[in-house]
């Protein structure tokens, strides 16, 4: 008889890796977000409409980072 | 090919798109400011004296100032940009820039010498901006210069400096 396999694929074995993808989605989205965001009560809103607005794919980056840790 | 080296193929397929899906928009959206122009206004004329302001024949310096500029998302009012010399003859007025084409320092007028002269490197200009004396490599920069309503618009501008030839930076 052969040796069970060390590793078994299993549906609940998909999570860890899923989480861990989505962790670090948030944190490239959160430093691409960083790098065009002035955080002061005046700069802001104006600072968050540019990104979504104006930056190359910046409403897809927003995007990202608004759904990253949603769990609906 | 065994099932487990298929399935090891796609897998990888499969992170190669994700990877890529993720990376590309990363970084289109990182340079955009390398592609896109971020900084507006400031390169219209820019009112700057009356007319009238100016004595005839003897050159004076205005500053130039843009009423709004915006960078990226901020609006900045009254910005200063630089200054010019504005040299009235008559019903002309012609327009130099007070950077020198040396090195950039600025140059001011010597009324005794009855030329332009920059403090750093000693270059001498006569009134039309020519190059008279000093290391400078080409004449004053002229601005474009328009008259309306008798109020004086100057169309700031720099350029690259240490070069024989006029070209905007």
């Amino acid at each position: 008889v052969a040796a069970a396999p060390p590793w078994v694929a299993r549906w609940s074995r998909v999570f860890g890796p899923a989480l861990a993808f989505s962790l670090c989605l948030q944190a490239l989205t959160g430093f691409l977000l960083a790098s065009f965001y002035a955080p002061s009560a005046t700069t802001a809103w104006a600072a968050v409409a540019y990104v979504q607005q104006e930056v190359t794919l910046g409403w897809l980056v927003r995007g990202l980072h608004a759904a990253g840790p949603r769990r609906s | 090919m065994t099932r487990r080296r298929l399935l090891e193929l796609v897998a990888g397929a499969l992170a190669t798109v994700v990877g890529v899906a993720v990376a590309v928009p990363a970084l289109a959206y990182l340079t955009f400011p390398t592609r896109k122009r971020t900084v507006f206004g400031g390169d219209e004329p820019l009112d700057v004296a009356a007319v009238d302001a100016l004595p005839d024949g003897k050159p004076v310096r205005v500053v130039v100032k843009a009423p709004v500029r915006r960078d990226a998302w901020t609006v900045f009012t009254d910005v200063t940009l630089g200054a010019s010399w504005l040299l009235r003859e008559g019903d002309h007025v012609r327009a130099l820039s007070t950077v020198c084409p040396h090195a950039g320092c600025a140059v001011d007028w010597d009324e005794r010498g009855d030329s332009f002269v920059c403090p750093c490197h000693d270059s001498r200009f006569s009134r039309q901006g020519t190059p008279l004396s000093g290391p400078s490599p080409r004449p004053l920069d002229a601005l474009d210069v328009t008259v309306v309503d008798g109020r004086v618009r100057v169309a700031w501008r720099r350029f690259r400096t240490a070069t024989a030839k006029k070209e905007p930076v």
